[in-house]
């Protein structure tokens, strides 16, 4: 549901039809492919494989946005779009927590791992949810401002 | 199976740093996105400060150039209508009427004369505001007839070719692209030292283009620019605003032949209106 709800999410603010398509083709493609591990592995074990490949699509889907919004000359206000704090927050967590959920799969059982694994993690969950609020915030501001909530200008009427 | 095979101790360190060089590309990137934007905002807020400098510069010329117009008109009325008149009144004054018949009709002969003059010096000083060839019979007839006069001096051979002109621009746009080539043309005649000024017309993928070209002293696209922002040279910057209004585009350059200086005018016309 997570894939699917950043996917679209992506798919939305991504300007190019180009880059929407691939966005398509990776939604359905790894989407099945998630879907058909989730219904063949067993339910109680932690699947490293989905975590991280999730979490690697949110990376590329996050630089790719970043890098589309520096080439257009347009985007000047990038900071004030909230959907520029909800990719950081993004990019953030998927880097933090993608070394962890490799290796979960393995290690979960250990104390220690677990101990370090929290410690990663629940700070970088913490950290991601303010970045949705702070982007949340953000929101407000810019439905009166002449910029798009995706940090293009609005086109004159 | 490494992963399976290697000890705890050694996972969580490779973890830990794996985890932070991870975090730390990401951060980096972010940093980067942020510094990168603040760059292009101050870029953008430079690009809009030295348009609105250059804005102010043009509008200055253009009013400086109304009040020189303005002035040059006051000038020929104060100096040459109003002498007429005055001398036309003199003749016309009281003591006419105590006068023997003969010197009456000298004296209403003498004011109509003055009164003449005085006519054709208002026409003169309307036709220099808008010349009637422009408007009755369009751009090419007014640049020719332009031309004739300078030939007519025998200075400077001026000649024109409009290849594809069957039809008419708006009116202002004619007027507007009129006073272009004559600004360029005195330009030419003022500085440059030419013995011959050619002007040639196009039409092609809705541009309409003029060409000037001539072997005297000529400037260059990067002589005009700085002249455009200096506070010299009144005449190129009408050049400019008037270039601006037309949404065109002006370009001075020389010959590749090193021979000659060419200006061309390129205007867009696909947004105007044509009329027959």
């Amino acid at each position: 549901m997570e894939f699917i709800a950043v996917s679209l999410l992506f798919y939305k603010v991504i300007g190019s039809p180009r880059s929407q398509k691939i966005i398509l083709i990776i939604l359905l493609l790894t989407g099945s492919y998630l879907f058909f591990s989730i219904l063949t592995s067993p339910i109680d074990s932690f699947n490293s494989v989905l975590a991280g490949l999730t979490y690697l699509v949110f990376l590329i889907y996050s630089i790719y946005y970043l890098f589309e919004r520096m080439k257009d000359p347009t985007a000047i206000y990038l900071f004030s779009s909230p959907v520029f704090w909800v990719v950081v927050a993004i990019i953030i967590y998927s880097a933090g927590t993608f070394f962890p959920f490799i290796y979960a799969k393995n290690y979960m059982a250990e104390r220690e791992f677990l101990d370090l694994y929290d410690l990663i993690h629940d700070p970088l969950y913490i950290i991601r949810n303010l970045f949705f609020a702070f982007a949340m915030l953000q929101k407000d501001k810019k439905l009166k401002s002449n910029y798009t909530a995706y940090g293009r200008k609005k086109p004159k009427p | 199976m490494i992963l399976l095979q290697s000890s705890l101790p050694s996972v969580s360190s490779a973890l830990f740093f794996g985890t932070m060089g991870m975090l730390a590309l990401a951060i980096g990137l972010v940093v980067f996105i942020v510094f990168h934007q603040r760059r292009v905002i101050r870029y953008q807020v430079q690009l809009q400060e030295m348009e609105e400098e250059q804005q102010k510069i043009l509008l200055n010329a253009s009013i400086r150039w109304q009040e020189e117009e303005r002035q040059r008109i006051a000038a020929d009325l104060h100096d040459d209508a109003g002498p007429l008149l005055a001398t036309a009144r003199l003749y016309l004054n009281e003591n006419l009427v105590h006068q023997d018949i003969s010197t009456q009709l000298q004296s209403i002969y003498n004011a109509k004369q003055i009164i003449d003059d005085t006519i054709q010096l208002i026409r003169n000083i309307s036709h220099s505001l808008m010349p009637p060839t422009l408007k009755n019979f369009g751009l090419e007839s007014a640049v020719n007839d332009l031309f004739q006069k300078i030939s007519g001096s025998g200075m400077v051979n001026a000649s024109c070719r409009f290849h594809d002109y069957r039809q008419r621009l708006r009116p202002e746009q004619e007027l507007l692209i009129f006073r272009v080539i004559q600004e360029l043309v005195n330009n030419i005649l003022k500085h440059s030292s030419a013995s011959f000024i050619h002007v040639t017309q196009n039409y092609n993928e809705d541009k309409f283009f003029i060409r000037l070209h001539h072997d005297g002293r000529g400037i260059t696209q990067s002589d005009f620019d700085r002249l455009n922002k200096s506070a010299l040279g009144l005449g190129l910057k009408n050049i400019q605003s008037r270039a601006k209004v037309l949404q065109a585009k002006i370009e001075f350059e020389r010959d590749l032949s090193q021979t000659y200086f060419k200006v061309t005018l390129e205007v867009p016309v696909e947004d105007y209106e044509m009329i027959n």
